[in-house]
């Protein structure tokens, strides 16, 4: 099977229902989650019948207010995905629900930048959530690649259990590659998005193949 | 402890932790700035981090906390009051900066000659919006401090300016965190600036505590030469002590903030004295 995923965050992606199915076994009926995310993500986890709270815009907290705040007993993780919307009072809250209410942190990936073009770079999920990590001292559970539990959630939905018959295709060695080599599977990298050879030979991560487009597959 | 007031003539204080816990003045402080502000030969100055302040309404928290205002508004000092001073004089009629910051590091700004753009709510644009994000050219410096408004729409600005355009970057500190009460932590400036640290793969320059670039700028000010007449005194080992430290002065922690013994044992950096409380200067 050749997992063609990209997992750039824009609307659906598969990060977020993985995110989803890792939490749902693990949440009893009534209890919620607080997100850091899009409605985008918020649909989703819906969809696998997970409550999120939290996500959209926050009033903004005077910091003495925070003396008085008291978070919904109910949630029992933090999830955090892209959020365009993601300010200190939402950080203050989630690291509250963490840090003192034991709720766990999730998130779907941790890049710190991402490609808009050959010339302009973004910062990414990673520079969004890096304000919780820092004060957390963690990134909290990378669900999303380059991290093997991804993989164990699809294979576990596809009944994949031949390691040895899949093959990751993806243009980014720090999350694609990494991704494979982490999930124990086979990988080509191509060279048609951000990575080229050059990349390929300074890369820690190797790729099992290299290719210039997924079109050289057949 | 009469010799330490001998034996320096500037005394820096922190503020919250160290004179005022919040809007309640610490014990002995109001008595100790009187007889310091009394006597011709000695300075007192206050150095914080917070950002959001100018130095008027700094001088009104003093006034409602300690029932007086500081005589010399200059004696006042920010980590944004110095950010300003350090850009003033390189920027020309006409450049500008852009500020991740509240209204109020604005206003400190504007006070020091300093114009600011980019403050305030950022409407969220859509990533594929920024192909044909075009920045103001005369923008010259990226400034960030504390901002409850800094969203990924402003930070990826922010990270073009400075990436792309060459913007230099500096910021107010990096504290990570900051205690709101003896039990309740909160995310600090180094957190709401840590996404264009990590995407940018530095903290920018940090001109307020523990940077000694924020002593530079209060000693060119007020003519400070002698810097073994110099007592820094706060509660924070990171951010005071270690100013102290960087800035080669003396200092003393005090206990009735953040730092408690055990935490001046386990420090790396070490501070010259340890007292209870400011009172204890008297």
């Amino acid at each position: 099977a050749a997992l063609g995923h990209t997992g750039k965050s824009s609307g659906i992606n598969a990060e977020y229902g993985a995110c989803a199915m890792y939490m749902r076994h693990q949440l009893k009926e009534g209890e919620k989650i607080f997100l850091m995310g899009s409605n985008g993500f918020s649909s989703v986890l819906k969809e696998c019948g997970v409550e999120a709270v939290g996500h959209g815009v926050h009033e903004p907290m005077d910091l003495h207010s925070f003396s008085t705040f008291q978070p919904d007993p109910t949630v029992k993780f933090v999830v955090g995905g892209f959020d365009p919307q993601l300010t200190h009072t939402k950080m203050t809250k989630a690291f509250i629900y963490v840090r003192e209410f034991g709720a766990e942190y999730i998130c779907t990936n941790q890049d710190l930048v991402c490609p808009l073009s050959s010339s302009r770079l973004l910062p990414g999920t990673g520079a969004v959530l890096a304000g919780l990590t820092a004060a957390l001292g963690h990134t909290g559970k990378v669900i999303g690649k380059p991290s093997p539990i991804f993989f164990d959630i699809v294979a576990r939905e596809h009944g994949i259990t031949d390691k040895s018959r899949v093959l990751m295709v993806g243009d980014n060695l720090l999350t694609d590659i990494q991704f494979a080599a982490n999930s124990g599977i086979d990988s080509a990298v191509v060279y048609t998005g951000v990575t080229k050879p050059k990349d390929v030979t300074e890369s820690a991560v190797k790729p099992t193949y290299c290719l210039n487009s997924v079109a050289e597959l057949l | 402890m009469n010799s330490l007031l001998d034996r320096y003539d500037v005394f820096l204080f922190d503020c919250d932790g160290v004179l005022w816990t919040g809007l309640e003045p610490i014990v002995g402080a109001k008595k100790l700035l009187q007889v310091l502000l009394a006597r011709e030969d000695k300075t007192v100055i206050l150095v914080t981090n917070n950002s959001t302040k100018t130095r008027a309404l700094l001088n009104d928290h003093v006034k409602k906390v300690l029932g007086f205002s500081m005589p010399d508004e200059r004696c006042l000092y920010s980590s944004g009051v110095a950010c300003a001073m350090y850009m003033r004089h390189q920027l020309k009629e006409g450049e500008k900066i852009f500020l991740m910051g509240s209204n109020g590091f604005s206003s400190v700004l504007k006070e020091c000659g300093v114009e600011a753009v980019g403050h305030g709510v950022h409407e969220p644009m859509d990533l594929h919006s920024f192909s044909t994000f075009q920045p103001d050219p005369t923008v010259k410096f990226v400034v960030g401090g504390f901002d409850p408004q800094l969203t990924h729409t402003k930070m990826t600005k922010a990270f073009i300016y400075v990436r792309e355009f060459g913007a230099e970057y500096i910021c107010t500190n990096q504290d990570l965190v900051c205690p709101l009460s003896s039990s309740r932590l909160l995310p600090g400036t180094g957190a709401v600036l840590a996404g264009l640290t990590a995407a940018l793969g530095h903290t920018g320059k940090v001109i307020g505590k523990p940077s000694p670039i924020f002593f530079d700028i209060v000693a060119r000010e007020h003519g400070i030469t002698d810097k073994s007449r110099v007592l820094m005194v706060g509660d924070n080992l990171l951010t005071d002590i270690q100013f102290a430290a960087n800035s080669g002065i003396d200092s003393a922690v005090v206990y009735t903030g953040v730092t408690k013994p055990k935490d001046v044992t386990e420090s790396a950096v070490k501070p010259t004295y340890c007292l209870n409380s400011v009172a204890e200067l008297l």
